[in-house]
């Protein structure tokens, strides 16, 4: 799965990496980061995939689905080499999900402080750059931290630490696509 | 106080409506129509229009909302929390609901408008005993802002809807099963709507 070869240049990593140690909450987004091919052929796989609700009205509600090929680039080296050297972790395991988001759905902060802490990621298949909700926002108790709207074909890393939490807004009526997303954590 | 402000047939009628909230399914609520005057719910309308409305934007909902009204300088929105929160309009909701009232209340208003929602919540907080809705404006079922209320056992459908209808008045009984949202405002159409609590012990 080829990924935009200058995320394998090590001066380019390096600079990824200083972006994200040095931002509050630690984050960075990496842009066009699929060679387009590659990009197409998965976002068209996952928008064809057969998905299931998951819905608890107090907490969530949005689609999900299984894929092989995700999966195996999850796992595979060129992530690998994302998290060793753009977020600086040697040893990791990953917790994920392929998530659609429909206009209608929804992620609440309930329960949501009680979640391990680790770095998140959103890879990005979705088709649109511009959506009415649909984005995550890292907040505490006291003050919102950092915003991510959905942008198609990007990585996204976000350090997720003690007492801070994460919501992903309300899909409106007005989207005319759904959002596509793989939302993992990267424990240590 | 009452007679100048409720329609008369709803005071005539206080045992049924209240047979009809007790039975009522998912969870005890009724809905009033042609409920207040209309002269002079449509003056307080117009008076709201002068009230500052702040949006909110959370995981739950994006709407915009009024200070509470108690501390309005406005005189149809002062008369109109006097009713609210008067002996008579407390001993007549309790009469309508069966439940036994503090006297204490809520009052704010309340504006959704395109993309705007309110997302499932059951309302409970210590003290809170009926939740009520006074709407302002008509909204049918294609431009959205319906008050959907839930069976807890069965949340993927609403077991009742509630259209926005200027001069009704809704109310349901707050408990961990009143389950309900307001769908999202589809259309252009405004949803006006004052509401609040009725306290209990």
């Amino acid at each position: 799965m080829a990924i935009n070869t200058i995320y394998l240049d090590g001066g380019v990593l390096k600079s990824a990496n200083r972006t994200f140690s040095s931002q509050a909450p630690k984050n960075i987004r990496l842009e066009a980061f699929f060679q387009k091919a590659v990009f197409k052929l998965l976002q068209n796989k996952l928008h064809n995939a057969e998905y299931s609700l998951r819905f608890h009205p107090y907490k969530y509600k949005y689609f999900t689905a299984n894929s092989k090929e995700i999966d195996s680039f999850l796992k595979g080296r060129y992530f690998d080499l994302m998290v060793k050297k753009v977020i600086g972790l040697n040893k990791h395991k990953i917790n994920y999900e392929i998530r659609k988001f429909e206009p209608g759905c929804y992620t609440l902060l309930h329960d949501a402080e009680k979640e391990k802490e680790g770095v998140d990621f959103i890879i990005d298949f979705s088709k649109l750059d511009t959506y009415f909700g649909g984005y995550t926002t890292y907040l505490t108790e006291t003050e919102e931290l950092l915003t991510l709207s959905p942008k198609t074909n990007t990585l996204s890393f976000v350090e997720r630490k003690n007492k801070v939490m994460k919501y992903t807004k309300y899909l409106t009526h007005r989207n005319k696509a759904p959002i596509l997303q793989v939302v993992g954590t990267i424990y240590i | 106080m009452l007679n100048e402000w409720i329609n008369e047939k709803h005071l005539n009628n206080i045992n049924k409506a209240r047979a009809g909230f007790l039975k009522s399914k998912p969870y005890p609520h009724f809905v009033l129509n042609d409920f207040f005057n209309g002269n002079k719910l449509l003056k307080l309308k117009n008076a709201l229009a002068k009230e500052k409305y702040e949006k909110i934007e959370k995981d739950l909902f994006s709407l915009s909302h009024t200070k509470d009204l108690v501390s309005s300088k406005n005189n149809s929105i002062k008369e109109f929390y006097g009713l609210l929160s008067s002996y008579e309009f407390i001993s007549l909701m309790q009469k309508l609901t069966n439940e036994k009232l503090t006297g204490k209340i809520d009052m704010q208003s309340h504006v959704m408008t395109q993309g705007d929602y309110l997302l499932f919540h059951d309302d409970e907080l210590e003290g809170r005993s009926i939740a009520y809705i006074v709407y302002l404006t008509n909204l049918s079922q294609k431009d959205g802002g319906t008050l959907r209320l839930y069976d807890i056992k069965s949340p993927l459908n609403p077991a009742k809807k509630i259209y926005p209808k200027f001069n009704s008045f809704a109310c349901f009984k707050v408990s961990t099963k009143s389950l309900h949202d307001v769908e999202e405002v589809k259309s252009k159409k405004k949803r006006l709507t004052i509401g609040g609590w009725f306290y209990g012990n």
